[in-house]
């Protein structure tokens, strides 16, 4: 091995390593000093290096606020950076599913979800004096996307809240906000507010697999769900399909569109509400 | 090379450090060479022109031993550094993509084309992010548009929008020679997968929907205010409750009644329009024109029929 690809640059190292610390989570000064010694044999860094490594960061175009003491990274350039209306794309797809998918795979879709959001661009906004134009910008977009809040105050309280609306009052801007009651929040009481995308939703755990035949032509161009399997084919060209862990409602509705290229075999009781469907459908013709 | 300013502020920095952190973002937007990486570098005011190339090996060997997977720039890689894997780089495996998936396939039959086509870049866009060459295979599969061409998709929205009439060249199914067709645009729409194209032939005189798969090409394009008069099947049915069906955008209340909702839906042709009403089972009954009403029983009797025997 030639002695350049041995080499390597300590300060690049130490770079990397205190963005990483940071990437990890929100730590004060003295919190990543202490991260980033503790992988060391002696004590290498200190606050006066870890700032300009931080610096070295933001140079490069990485934000990073500092909002009670502690260094938030909100966004990376070279990152993944969701827009608002990406994240409401995938928390509407969790929400979709919601009550379809067992609460076992729910919950793993929800945390995949929630760690794509989380690694992409935080929003945390840092209040600055006469400067509101952003903060207003984010709680307002907050009221109408519907999503909590987390209100940092000067005094380091926090509060996880519903943000209701921006109200003037006597000259001073207040958040009107709520959290077991309303609550109005002087802004200048304010060092920091993040909008949060957390969401507490019902699942349901039965899973039930519902198996259904295809006739031709459909059965040739029937394009299987990745919840379907293909269980066997008949000489006719019939295809027989085992469905699992759909929403019995949505499944239905879609197999009644098959109309006569379609029919339910299993389980029974499915199958009985299939019919009893039809059935009722042709009860409001009075057939 | 730089200026005292510019010097005043780098003391501020690690030099070095923000050579790495910049060539970490290089290497995530895209292989590059050791030129591509050097005038980047030099660009940036990071390294002086005539600096010489072991400086940025060094670099990547530093990030290799950040644990940053980074190929040698060899002919086969066609003289770039590849980066194959990095520490904070988006992992996903391989239950959690075939569950992203399966809630995709669930969502995908009650949302318009447009919000596809968000879903489709987005789903794109994490992809990016994601090292393992499987996965990232997985996640571009998902998406129900990732075989169209989307950017001919767009421009076909486009055109619907501003109503301008196409020439287009088509691939009917039932002949292997492509016709040339005028079409005064209306609408894109998808229905079980496929995206089709709803407008009034201008030859014909008469309302199409085209598979946008066949259309082969666009000869010509012009805008126009002519309004072509292209009547929509128009289906009257009472809704008793809604279940997991919404109504969509061309549905409407236009009644109240005791029993439920009277909608008013304006359906492209009668296999959407006859899918549509099946699929809310029960909740609803036809009222109006009558004789697809009578169409809807007929089919009724038979799936009757195929439960009796």
């Amino acid at each position: 091995m030639n002695k350049v690809a041995q080499k390597k640059n300590l300060s690049c190292m130490q770079v990397f390593k205190t963005f990483q610390v940071m990437l990890k989570g929100d730590f004060s000064m003295q919190e990543i000093v202490e991260k980033l010694n503790s992988d060391e044999p002696d004590i290498i860094y200190n606050n006066s290096i870890v700032s300009k490594y931080i610096n070295t960061c933001r140079y490069c175009g990485i934000e990073i606020p500092k909002v009670h003491n502690k260094y938030f990274i909100t966004k990376v350039p070279f990152g993944l950076t969701l827009k608002y209306s990406e994240i409401d794309l995938l928390k509407s797809l969790e929400n979709a599913i919601s009550s379809s998918m067992s609460k076992k795979n729910f919950d793993i879709l929800s945390n995949l979800i929630n760690r794509i959001i989380g690694i992409s661009s935080k929003k945390l906004t840092k209040i600055e004096p006469n400067d509101y134009q952003k903060v207003f910008e984010q709680f307002e977009y907050a009221v109408t996307g519907k999503r909590k809040i987390k209100l940092l105050f000067k005094n380091r309280d926090i509060l996880e809240c519903i943000p209701i609306k921006v109200v003037e009052q006597d000259g001073k801007v207040y958040l009107k906000v709520y959290n077991k009651r309303h609550r109005m929040i002087d802004l200048s009481r304010l060092s920091g507010i993040e909008t949060l995308y957390e969401s507490f939703i019902p699942v349901k755990e039965d899973i039930v697999e519902v198996v259904y035949k295809l006739k031709p032509p459909l059965a040739q161009r029937y394009g299987l769900r990745s919840n379907e399997v293909k269980i066997s084919e008949e000489k006719d060209g019939s295809i027989v399909i085992s469905n699992q862990d759909e929403n019995k409602e949505h499944l239905l509705s879609r197999l009644l569109r098959y109309d006569t290229y379609c029919e339910v075999l299993k389980p029974d009781y499915i199958r009985e509400e299939m019919k009893q469907l039809i059935l009722n459908t042709l009860k409001n013709y009075g057939e | 090379m730089l200026s005292a300013e510019e010097k005043l502020e780098l003391c501020q920095i690690s030099l070095t450090g923000l050579r790495a952190l910049i060539l970490c973002g290089l290497l995530i937007d895209a292989p590059r060479s050791i030129e591509e990486i050097k005038n980047k570098f030099v660009e940036f005011k990071l390294m002086a022109p005539d600096s010489p190339n072991d400086i940025i090996r060094i670099d990547l060997n530093t990030l290799r031993v950040m644990g940053f997977e980074i190929t040698r720039a060899t002919k086969k890689t066609g003289n770039k550094y590849i980066l194959k894997d990095y520490p904070f780089a988006l992992k996903i495996d391989e239950k959690e993509v075939s569950l992203l998936k399966n809630a995709y396939n669930q969502i995908k039959n009650d949302i318009k084309l447009s919000t596809l086509l968000e879903y489709h870049q987005l789903i794109k866009k994490i992809a990016r992010y994601v090292t393992n060459d499987e996965i990232k295979e997985i996640l571009y599969g998902i998406s129900v548009l990732k075989s169209v061409d989307i950017d001919n998709l767009e421009e076909l929205i486009k055109d619907c929008k501003y109503k301008r009439i196409l020439k287009i060249e088509y691939q009917p199914p039932y002949s292997k020679n492509p016709e040339e067709k005028e079409i005064s645009t209306k609408d894109v729409v998808i229905q079980n997968d496929k995206i089709y194209l709803y407008g009034f032939d201008i030859n014909l005189k008469e309302a199409v929907t085209l598979n946008f798969n066949r259309i082969k090409k666009i000869i010509s394009k012009k805008d126009s205010n002519e309004e072509f008069e292209i009547k929509p099947l128009v289906i009257k049915f009472l809704i008793k409750e809604f279940g997991v069906a919404g109504l969509t955008e061309n549905e409407k209340i236009v009644e109240k009644s005791d029993e439920g909702f009277i909608i008013e839906g304006q359906y492209h042709n009668e296999f959407v329009a006859r899918q549509r009403i099946l699929s809310f089972g029960s909740t609803c009954t036809v009222l109006e024109p009558e004789d697809f009403k009578q169409h809807i029983i007929d089919l009724l009797q038979k799936m009757r029929a195929i439960y009796n025997e």
